[in-house]
């Protein structure tokens, strides 16, 4: 962020970021604006939209639900991606790049397949089940699709990719100096992991759990084939209001519900020490 | 436009992508004009429906009236809404479910019929001033034939909320419509007095199999692939899907035993530019013998009382529903128009509490 001004001048720099400051105008301001007005308009001011919602309990429960679900995947997500981006940043450059393309794999196949997938292999059928009742004698049997543990996974599947990167760019800018300097002065791997590597990392993993959260908030399809029957999230009632009743003034407000909490969110999160330049991590 | 002649293997064949549009563009444009009065689209499902409409319902409308057809594929009523709210609709023929028909109805969204649809005689369900009833697909039990052979697996509602009788893991729609009706059949109501619904009485029929439900599909395949995986025992569902999942193989039975039989519908958007055209269409497919066709390729209902005729003569027409043997339920859509919503979240609302 910081190195910007030496080399460009405000305005070249002003001038670089225009095509898209146009673009995002025109096709992510604009369009979010009408949201918003959908949902205080029909036929004159209304707030009706928002006194259904606060008397919904179907809304209150998916909210919640929504949330629940959003921590736990970005937390398992961050507990997972985070070893494998650290491993991904001590290869040499060559193997690293052939491990990048393996995260990204995920990424070259299409949501609902591999939901589907999930359930052969997960399912009560599935070869993970038949694997564990072999090896127990047919006792051991786990439920682990249509429910929460379902949902979770089908969503990680999703969500590591970003996790590991936004990681893996912090690691990698990191000057592998400062750890050979710690190891000169006598620190052991664990305390220059603590004192040094997971600091500096903060900002990637800052910027990989808002990106995550955000994702993760707005899901729908996978929680809907994976997760059990209280697995809902706000996104279905988004589409529910939209496509089934046509209330659509009822599902902005949704949406700017959704949009007001998570925008919250995220900037406290910015705020956190590290959090700010989190987006330079992420390109 | 004009750079160099140094031409890479790239910028020669972005040029050359770039001449085929050239060059294609012509041919699309000059189509579109000549069909211009002679051309309308409709939406349809995608897959096996999608071509079964080609075959049945526009390849021989085409040749009769050298109407051009077009079909656009999961037309759902939030496109029609934003079409006939922007002026710029762009489909004449919706096929619309009972939902979106009623819905579309309230919302002021359908094109007046034409009095010689509204008043065509000899139909099963006549139509409506906004939307024209074309079938009924039947919905009911489905079962997986080794896990659960006959006498181990329900038949009709009632068998499958009776968790003595049939131990197993049930999978139930997540939309409230067909489920309500099935489960106050199975508490005893008589479908011929069904309506208006007595929806407490259904939740509580409802809260007695809940424990026993292990998925609530949230689409029409998971009916079917809940129980060919084995994440389920028994489901409602549909049976040209079980039809299909048995040709690929899985050992799956469906009812007709009793079945839940939901109307579908033919709608013309407010503001269709081909208006004439797309009632000409909607005749022509509620002719007896194109009903005909129709019922026997996808196993529907026909709505015209001629067409179910000849399909009872025919001997692959033995899956007709018989709508007066006191068991199967014809869902009613006008009841369903007026109180979808509140009953809906009342739905969803019980399935994740």
């Amino acid at each position: 962020m910081s190195s910007g001004d030496s080399y460009l001048s405000k305005r070249a720099g002003g001038m670089l970021i225009a095509p898209l400051f146009v673009l995002l105008l025109v096709f992510f301001v604009y369009p979010l604006l009408l949201t918003v007005w959908q949902s205080v308009y029909e036929n004159g001011f209304t707030t009706r939209p928002y006194e259904e919602l606060l008397t919904s309990t179907l809304f209150a429960k998916v909210l919640r639900t929504t949330f629940d679900i959003s921590f736990t995947a970005t937390m398992v997500s961050l507990f997972v991606g985070y070893p494998v981006a650290l491993h991904l940043s001590r290869q040499p450059p060559g193997r690293r790049v052939f491990y990048l393309m393996l995260v990204m794999l995920p990424f070259w196949t299409s949501i609902l397949v591999k939901s589907f997938a999930l359930t052969v292999l997960l399912g009560h059928a599935g070869i993970v089940n038949q694997i564990l009742g072999y090896l127990s004698g047919d006792t051991l049997h786990v439920t682990m699709v249509f429910n929460r543990f379902g949902a979770i996974v089908g969503m990680i599947n999703y969500l590591l990719p970003f996790m590991i990167l936004s990681i893996l760019g912090s690691l990698l800018a990191q000057d592998p100096n400062l750890a050979r300097a710690a190891q000169v002065m006598g620190a052991g791997a664990f305390r220059i992991f603590r004192k040094i590597t997971l600091p500096l990392s903060m900002p990637g993993v800052i910027g990989g759990v808002i990106i995550n959260f955000t994702l993760s908030i707005g899901m729908y399809i996978t929680p809907a084939l994976l997760g059990g029957r209280k697995d809902m999230m706000v996104a279905n009632l988004v589409d529910f209001y939209t496509r089934q009743t046509l209330d659509w003034p009822l599902a902005a407000a949704i949406a700017v519900v959704l949009l007001v909490i998570s925008g919250v969110l995220v900037a406290l999160l910015g705020r956190v020490r590290g959090g700010s330049g989190t987006m330079g991590a992420m390109a | 436009m004009k750079k160099s002649f140094n031409l890479t293997r790239r910028s020669f064949n972005s040029g050359l992508a770039m001449a085929g549009i050239g060059l294609a563009a012509p041919a699309v444009f000059s189509k579109r004009a000549k069909a211009a009065d002679k051309s309308i689209t409709i939406t349809s499902w995608g897959g096996e429906y999608h071509k079964r409409v080609q075959r049945i319902f526009i390849d021989p409308f085409t040749a009769e009236t050298g109407i051009e057809v077009q079909i656009v594929d999961n037309g759902d009523m939030a496109k029609v809404k934003a079409q006939v709210l922007s002026n710029s609709v762009t489909w004449d023929v919706i096929d619309a479910p009972a939902a979106f028909a009623t819905s579309g109805a309230k919302e002021n969204l359908w094109e007046e019929l034409d009095p010689s649809l509204t008043g065509m005689k000899g139909l099963l369900t006549e139509g409506n001033p906004f939307y024209m009833p074309y079938y009924l697909y039947s919905g009911g039990i489905l079962w997986d034939t080794e896990r659960t052979p006959d006498g181990k697996h329900p038949v009709d509602f009632a068998g499958f909320y009776d968790v003595e009788q049939f131990p197993g893991r049930r999978c139930m729609r997540s939309l409230a419509p067909e489920t309500l009706e099935a489960a106050l059949i199975a508490d005893g109501v008589d479908p011929k007095d069904l309506y208006p619904l007595d929806v407490d009485r259904a939740f509580a029929k409802m809260d007695e199999l809940k424990a026993n439900v292990s998925k609530f599909a949230a689409s029409t395949p998971e009916q079917v692939s809940s129980v060919a995986q084995d994440e389920a025992d028994f489901s409602y569902s549909y049976y040209n899907r079980v039809k299909g999942a048995q040709e690929g193989g899985a050992n799956l039975d469906f009812s007709f035993e009793q079945t839940n039989n939901s109307l579908d519908f033919f709608a013309i958007p407010k503001g269709s530019k081909n208006k004439e055209a797309a009632m000409q269409f909607i005749a022509f497919c509620l002719r007896p013998e194109v009903q005909m066709e129709w019922s026997l390729s996808g196993y529907y209902l026909p709505n015209n009382l001629e067409a179910i005729e000849m399909v009872k003569a025919k001997p692959e027409g033995t899956f007709l529903p018989d709508l007066n043997n006191g068991k199967n339920v014809v869902i009613n859509p006008e009841w369903w128009g007026d109180n979808y919503t509140d009953v809906q979240k009342r739905y969803s609302e019980w399935i994740i509490t």
